[in-house]
């Protein structure tokens, strides 16, 4: 079953924080390799908000979305949001190989967002191979899939044994086998993942590499994963480097992104408090008349500038 | 005709781009490692390798730092003398006359150049001397080498300066202005990952000895490697001695072997069956299922997941380096060696053995498990001299018939069954192995 047949995706705070990280991001780095001109290949299922986005914020024109079931191309075809958006049915494998067969692909860079609802597999990292083999020069890569423990096997040991498997050396061989316990899972998870990224540019010999410049665990119901990074060309790695580790981005959050669903009331009274040099405490909330767990309140400061408003629309 | 000379002159482009090709970057920084261990056995006196006995390398340490801009290792192993430094340890080659230190692991006078030579351009080599007790020590130095202007100069030679003592006796080589490929390894993770696991394994004898490699300041840890030992199951542990090199053998049941005989199941990636040869205690080859180590030799017993679980060890020692059956890389044996081809006959009588084991075990599994299950792990190195590998008499009657269903299905749809039950990492094999016993339980109602 498809993901958008069981997710409301216009109610998901934590995602749509995760979005607005991502296309920070790319903002920023549009000033050092432009983006424009770029060919944004997602999955943009019936709802295509990183396609707006895309659209929106780095005018990006040309997209590609994959589906791959029949009845999932059609609906995108009939939701797709621009003239410009193609919707191409197929495994992911299989049009990721078309596009890069495509000359005319390959004439400009790639955004590529391939965003899963599925756990880490082979098929993922072939997907990613895919990209970092035929991505031309300064394309960025950004993978989403769902870190959930039960993704990756039962118990500290088999998770282990499966990302050692999968990952290979992109997984720390010091590790002790306590750090693959559901708790700690997602941060060895993305460290590996990204480890693995670099791997693979380097491994493939792409000139320029693979600069990390996303990590961002967050919260969508299921723990979920975002990792990505620049492919630039080897000219622009220092200045793409530059860009991706200044304190201005955004990509590697220092909290995760596990924001408390809130009232519209509760999002004013929150936000009347901040900007704030000092976090705010829980006593001021009591003050204003309600209360949040001490975690949800930092989480919620950290990110509360890309927090959604969300409104029911009566119609 | 008048007898013509024809030039034979080797270039300097042969040293700087061609023998770099040959050798993998972590064997590299290995050949370095080699040198500073060489300096610290000469330390200790050139003890002899043994597998039972010990040699303190405690108080010495080997530091590998490295990043996208630049690669340095530093030790504390007594650095190299003027006199090396001016007529040895520069050379491309050894000389006829020079006399290898007893029981080191440079065999020919070429690791250091070739390694700092594949890494970059800028090139210094520091090396501070041990202060005698008496009289004037030897004035610290330094060799720098522009790799560029060398290039351009007709002098073979290298500029040799005094330069400010290293914080203790060793050597310190720092190289900058590194090569594209070597600066994106450096920058890669996984790499430094793979180095740390090849030098746990490769100096796994030095680190049990006491020394200390740290890479980028973490310390590596020994690979440990254990055998079974029971009444039932007991380790080979042998040797012999020809020409001045010893030749000492273990070999035994690592790990129960294997159920499956599919090669993508059970993490072919993590597998460490095989053999392991050392020369003077580092590590050669590691977990080698090749023809070189007798698997598939004349067409036999070519290696097989079956076979899983077995580790043989062979340790050739020898006091002058160039006696060992090994390579310039140090990364493969000379099987034409006379003593390997000794050795060789050896290793294959004792992979029959476990070849044998697990052909017998096949047909009387669940006694051979039962009898593995009561062995316990001891260091193969601490396991006692024993002529005869001993593994579990068998006396079951052979299990009823089997059969073998095989099937093709798509991945995608495998992986999914896969998730529901609950374990994405299982093999295809079990998919389908679950999936007839879910249908079995269900349509039948019985177990196996």
């Amino acid at each position: 079953m498809a993901s958008f047949d069981t997710v409301n995706y216009s109610l998901r705070p934590n995602k749509a924080i995760q979005r607005q990280i991502v296309f920070d991001g790319l903002e920023l780095l549009d000033r050092y390799i432009p983006l424009k001109k770029s060919l944004y290949i997602g999955f943009g299922s019936i709802w295509f908000t990183d396609f707006v986005l895309a659209h929106r914020r780095l005018q990006i024109s040309d997209m590609i979305s994959i589906e791959n079931k029949p009845i999932g191309a059609l609906r995108g075809k009939f939701n797709s949001p621009f003239k410009t958006v193609i919707v191409e049915e197929g495994d992911s494998s299989v049009v990721l190989r078309d596009i890069a067969n495509r000359e005319k692909e390959l004439e400009k860079p790639w955004v590529v967002w391939l965003d899963y609802d599925r756990g880490l597999t082979r098929e993922v990292l072939d997907d990613v191979g895919i990209v970092i083999t035929h991505a031309p020069i300064n394309s960025v890569l950004i993978v989403t899939i769902n870190a959930a423990a039960g993704s990756l096997g039962k118990g500290a040991g088999g998770r282990q044994h499966y990302l050692k498997n999968l990952l290979g050396d992109s997984v720390d061989d010091g590790l002790p086998q306590e750090s693959f316990e559901s708790e700690g899972i997602v941060g060895v998870l993305a460290n590996a993942l990204q480890n693995y990224l670099v791997a693979q540019a380097v491994q493939l010999g792409r000139p320029g590499g693979l600069v990390p410049g996303f990590k961002i665990p967050y919260r969508d119901g299921s723990q979920m994963l975002t990792i990505g990074g620049v492919l630039p060309a080897p000219a622009a790695r220092s200045a793409v480097k530059a860009c991706l580790q200044s304190v201005e981005w955004p990509g590697f959050p220092g909290v995760p992104v596990e924001a408390p669903p809130l009232t519209l009331k509760e999002i004013t009274a929150l936000q009347r408090l901040l900007p704030s040099a000092k976090p705010i405490s829980r006593a001021q909330l009591r003050r204003i008349g309600f209360d949040l767990e001490d975690e949800q309140l930092r989480t919620y400061c950290e990110h509360y500038r890309r927090y959604p408003a969300f409104l029911q629309v009566v119609n | 005709m008048e007898v013509k000379k024809v030039n034979a002159d080797p270039t300097k482009a042969f040293f700087v781009h061609t023998i770099t090709r040959d050798i993998k970057l972590e064997d590299c920084i290995l050949d370095l490692i080699d040198n500073s261990l060489d300096g610290a056995r000469d330390l200790l006196g050139s003890p002899e390798p043994s597998l039972e006995r010990a040699i303190n390398f405690s108080k010495y340490e080997v530091a590998i730092e490295f990043s996208e801009e630049q690669f340095l290792i530093r030790d504390n192993c007594g650095g190299i003398s003027l006199d090396d430094a001016i007529n040895y340890a520069f050379t491309f080659g050894r000389r006829e006359a020079d006399d290898p230190d007893a029981y080191s692991i440079g065999v020919y006078g070429i690791g250091m150049k070739r390694s700092v030579f594949k890494l970059g351009d800028d090139i210094v080599i520091r090396s501070t001397r041990p202060q005698p007790k008496k009289g004037a020590g030897e004035e610290p130095f330094k060799v720098t080498i522009d790799v560029p202007g060398w290039l351009r100069s007709n002098v073979w030679d290298f500029d040799l300066d005094s330069a400010e003592p290293l914080s203790a006796p060793g050597v310190e080589i720092v190289v900058k202005s590194l090569r594209e490929n070597i600066s994106a390894e450096f920058s890669n993770p996984a790499f430094e990952n793979r180095l740390r696991r090849i030098l746990s394994r490769d100096y796994s004898r030095f680190i049990e000895y006491g020394l200390t490699i740290r890479v980028n300041g973490k310390k590596v840890k020994a690979f440990e490697f254990n055998l079974l030992i029971s009444d039932a199951i007991k380790p080979f542990h042998g040797e012999f001695t020809l020409k001045g090199v010893r030749v000492q053998i273990i070999a035994g049941m690592a790990a129960r072997p294997s159920d499956t005989q599919d090669p993508d199941d059970e993490g072919e990636k993590e597998d460490r069956s095989g053999w392991y040869v050392l020369c003077n205690d580092r590590m050669v080859l590691a977990a080698d299922k090749s023809e070189l180590t007798g698997w598939g030799y004349e067409q036999k017993n070519r290696w097989h997941p079956q076979y899983r679980g077995f580790i043989g060890i062979i340790l050739f020692s020898a006091q002058r380096a160039d006696q060992l059956p090994l390579t310039t890389t140090k990364r493969n044996i000379d099987r034409d060696h006379e003593i390997y081809k000794l050795a060789l006959a050896r290793m294959i009588e004792l992979t029959r053995d476990w070849i044998d084991y697990t052909n017998r075990r096949k047909s009387a599994l669940d006694e051979a498990k039962s009898i593995e299950r009561t062995a316990v792990y001891v260091p193969a190195f601490t396991t006692p001299t024993n002529k005869q590998q001993v593994y579990p008499r068998l006396t079951s009657a052979p299990r009823a018939q089997d059969v073998t269903i095989q099937y093709s299905k798509p991945l995608r749809v495998v992986r999914e069954l896969a998730q529901r039950f609950g374990e994405p990492g299982m093999s295809a094999r079990e998919v389908g192995s679950k999936s007839f016993d879910y249908a079995h339980r269900e349509l039948v109602g019985g177990g196996d």
